[in-house]
């Protein structure tokens, strides 16, 4: 006994020289956080990888305006606006002193090259519908740009803080790709492909310089890899950790801080409105009484998740609770399908991509399905098969995936997309929704919008994602929901 | 000798050449289109048109074969889609930890796997062979990405969480006292979860992280070559001129040092040369649990994201790489079986 004594204090002495050497020091001013997938490249211009913007998002490039945590449009690059009574044109003036992280001043020369060459008949810009109706970009003077559109766009400054529609240097903007050259509180320091991306501090910003004075963000796919690395404090944070198998194990160690928050990924069960028998609105009604949200959400996802009814953030203040249209009722829903000419059921497909969402939640949901009849073959697809057979070819019945983009309801109103739903009185809403400027009344024509894709059953609504955001319990300043995709790292500090 | 060489460098070509066709038709068939991948949902139909004249992929099908196996022969791999960089540039960066790992793990396997062999072949039937091919058994059987969470969690995560086991007392506390010691070395040591720094972080933190990997490779590896050498030392040991040998006196461990183990080397050989195929190619799950960035990951994370030219040009690689290692292969049999030169 006494031998195992002295051996334990040795190692208690050990420990507790290891414990003080850092307790003492001052707050530490760099972070490492972690991320499942890598991004393909750094120019949010040229690329849809979530990944991307991630990165480079607030802390890399900056826009006209920028998204806030809570989503509100605020003050970016340009420090104010004017919008003409007609709503057609925008007059931005700029903020003096900014700088690129090559030296290059920031103008309204600027503006207009980065503006343009999105718009340009060669762009690449994965996003470039965010500038549909947009005529000219002009420089009054350095300091002042103004935009001339040709229908008024009410949502045009929030277009503008999308990461797609960040400001480039006309010099750097072919090699932002490698070597990202934007205006934001960090610099691109270095990227060790497969591996890590560093920033550092840039010490020349024109606004309130980060807390930080190195970032760096680590890839780790694997979810057990990720759940061992937050326990060895290799990695400090995740935005959006990949295992929520291991949350509880977090959420009781009070080392980590778990903050579960929304973002604007509606999850649906994309439905093909142009394929028999799914053209028939009895048989997508017989499938919205069938659905089992919050089932989806246990099984599949460990519980995290907002059940929805309509294709909107239920956070968003014009969201309406549409919750009581089709309750889950499986008579009533026999009884549509019977209506429909299919009285014993029938078979049909339903393709998931790779995400755990549509995988675990696929079958769950056919299991559901199965129970008024609908028999359906699982399909796994990768994504690039995905993109080609469903979204691009429409060669599908069903499908599950999460729209991941802001304000997006607009695309039930695209005739080639890839539900072919196509709605008159939808259209009517949306066109009027574009020439409001008026908050209360645009919430007014957007719930008219839900509930008209609602009421048409378009789709299977059926949960926001969640997104589980872990840290060392001494980090803050991080977002807890994600209006947009993004890290922001420009307030994140330690506490000790 | 010349002459077999000879004949095996033709066949050698002639294999690049059928497999360099198989690789640029399979990435053909393969479904998907690389520029929509890039750009997503919301892209539109122009944008995706000009990345595909961007990346050349609007060339007709013979032009951009000639163009990918003429660049690939004089060096020149092409520029990877996604990441927009040279993909030699990439492969160097990968093999940078792909091999030092593949080579640390095949070292491993072998100082294991050999005396491993050894030893239970000259206790044949005996207790330590038993004992000693069950083990091989088991390691067989358990898949490496297995052992490799065991070993995270042993020797990263395990030290940390022992002074809390310590407080509580019972038989865990007891357990963890005594191996207090253990757990304070590992402590210190700190092997990181995964992740590589880099080699420009210095070859002893490069080594931290590269060690539970390649144990965990070479742990299967291992198992599966000790058994191969003690089949192999076995049959030898029943042939007629090893009961000549000890009939002349000499002693046991003498003969199996020098007339035995030469001839069990074929088969040890064979199987060494598939490992190191496996090895280099092979590693995509060991590399996702300790998050290295290998050339496994680059292979897969180019296959999801399209990412053709890289698949293209890394598998042309890796092709070759084996067909290198076969012919080595072949020689090393040569110079360990004169019979087989002389056969040629």
């Amino acid at each position: 006994m006494r031998h195992s004594m002295s051996r334990l204090s040795i190692s208690a002495l050990f420990l507790s020289a290891l414990l003080s050497g850092s307790a003492l020091a001052a707050p530490r001013t760099d972070i490492i956080v972690g991320m499942a997938l890598e991004p393909p490249h750094l120019d949010p211009t040229a690329g849809a990888a979530a990944a991307i913007d991630e990165v480079t998002y607030a802390n890399l490039f900056e826009g006209l305006t920028r998204i806030n945590a809570k989503g509100e449009v605020v003050p970016g690059l340009a420090e104010s606006w004017e919008i003409s009574p007609d709503g057609l044109t925008y007059t931005f003036k700029l903020r003096a002193g900014v700088k690129f992280h090559d030296g290059a001043d920031f103008t309204a020369d600027d503006v207009k090259f980065s503006i343009e060459r999105a718009m340009a008949a060669d762009s690449t810009n994965a996003q470039k519908a965010l500038f549909d109706g947009i005529t000219s970009v002009e420089v009054v003077d350095a300091a002042t740009a103004k935009i001339t559109l040709s229908r008024p766009i009410g949502l045009l400054l929030y277009n503008l803080g999308w990461g797609d529609a960040v400001m480039v240097d006309p010099a750097s903007a072919a090699t932002n790709k490698e070597k990202p050259v934007g205006t934001g509180p960090f610099k691109f320091a270095g990227w060790a492909k497969g591996s890590a991306i560093t920033l550092d501090k840039n010490p020349a910003y024109w606004g309130t310089p980060a807390a930080l004075d190195k970032a760096e963000f680590r890839i780790i796919a694997d979810p057990a890899a990720a759940t061992a690395a937050m326990l060895s404090g290799d990695v400090h944070a995740f935005a959006n950790f990949p295992a929520p198998e291991a949350v509880p194990q977090f959420q009781a160690d009070p080392r980590f801080a778990v903050v579960i928050g929304q973002t604007e990924g509606e999850t649906i069960l994309s439905t093909n409105n142009k394929k028999p028998p799914f053209d028939n609105i009895k048989v997508r009604q017989a499938i919205a009484h069938t659905l089992d949200r919050q089932a989806v959400i246990d099984g599949a996802m460990f519980g995290q998740g907002t059940p929805i009814f309509t294709h909107f953030p239920p956070f968003n203040p014009a969201y309406v609770d549409l919750s009581g249209v089709y309750p889950r009722d499986l008579d009533k829903a026999k009884a549509l399908l019977a209506e429909a000419g299919f009285p014993d059921g029938f078979k049909a497909t339903i393709k998931l991509p790779p995400p755990t969402y549509a995988r675990r939640g696929g079958e769950i949901i056919a299991a559901q399905l199965r129970e008024i009849g609908i028999d359906l073959e699982i399909i796994p697809v990768e994504w690039a098969q995905w993109l080609e057979q469903v979204f691009t070819n429409k060669d599908y019945d069903l499908t599950i995936v999460s729209h991941t983009e802001p304000n997006d309801i607009g695309i039930y109103g695209r005739k080639d997309y890839y539900f072919q739903y196509a709605s008159e009185a939808f259209d009517a809403v949306m066109a009027k929704l574009d020439v409001t400027a008026d908050p209360a009344a645009r919430a007014t024509l957007l719930g008219e919008a839900q509930t008209i894709i609602t009421n048409d059953a378009v789709n299977g609504f059926i949960f926001q994602l969640a997104q589980t955001g872990i840290r060392d319990a001494k980090i803050e300043g991080m977002w807890a929901d994600a209006p947009i995709q993004a890290i922001d790292l420009t307030a994140v500090r330690w506490t000790e | 000798m010349a002459v077999w060489l000879a004949s095996r460098l033709a066949m050698t070509a002639a294999t690049v050449l059928v497999a360099s066709l198989v690789v640029f038709g399979v990435m053909e068939v393969l479904p998907g289109d690389p520029a929509r991948l890039m750009l997503g949902m919301n892209a539109t139909q122009d944008a995706v048109a000009a990345l595909r004249t961007q990346m050349g992929l609007d060339l007709p099908l013979p032009v951009r074969y000639w163009t990918w196996i003429t660049g690939f022969l004089t060096g020149d791999l092409g520029r990877s889609y996604t990441y927009g960089v040279p993909v030699a540039e990439l492969v160097a960066e990968r093999l940078a930890v792909s091999l030092p790992l593949a080579l640390m793990a095949l070292a491993l396997s072998t100082l294991i796997a050999l005396p491993v062999g050894l030893f239970a072949a000259s206790r044949h039937g005996k207790t330590g062979d038993v004992a000693m091919m069950g083990l091989a058994q088991i390691g067989v059987a358990v898949p490496n990405f297995w052992f490799a969470i065991i070993l995270v969690w042993l020797l990263v995560l395990l030290p940390f969480q022992a002074q809390a086991w310590v407080a509580q007392g019972g038989l865990w506390g007891a357990l963890a006292t005594v191996l207090s010691p253990v757990f304070a070395f590992f402590q210190w040591l700190k092997l990181p979860a995964g992740g590589f720094p880099g080699w420009e972080a210095g070859s002893v933190a490069a080594l931290k992280a590269l060690i539970l990997p390649a144990i965990a490779l070479a742990l299967p590896q291992a198992a599966i070559l000790s058994r191969v050498t003690r089949s192999a030392l076995l049959e030898v040991l029943g042939e007629d001129y090893i009961r000549t040998a000890r009939a002349k006196g000499l002693p046991r461990n003498l003969v199996i040092r020098r007339h035995a183990l030469r001839n069990a080397l074929i088969p040890v050989i064979t199987i060494l040369g598939l490992q190191f195929s496996f090895l280099i190619a092979g590693t995509i799950i060991i590399e996702n649990v300790f998050y290295l960035p290998g050339l496994g990951r680059l292979v897969f994370q180019a296959i999801t994201q399209r990412d053709l030219i890289v698949v293209q040009s890394v598998t042309m690689l890796l092709v070759m790489g084996v067909i290198v290692v076969n012919l080595l292969t072949d020689v090393l049999y040569a110079i360990a079986d004169p019979r087989l030169r002389r056969a040629a």
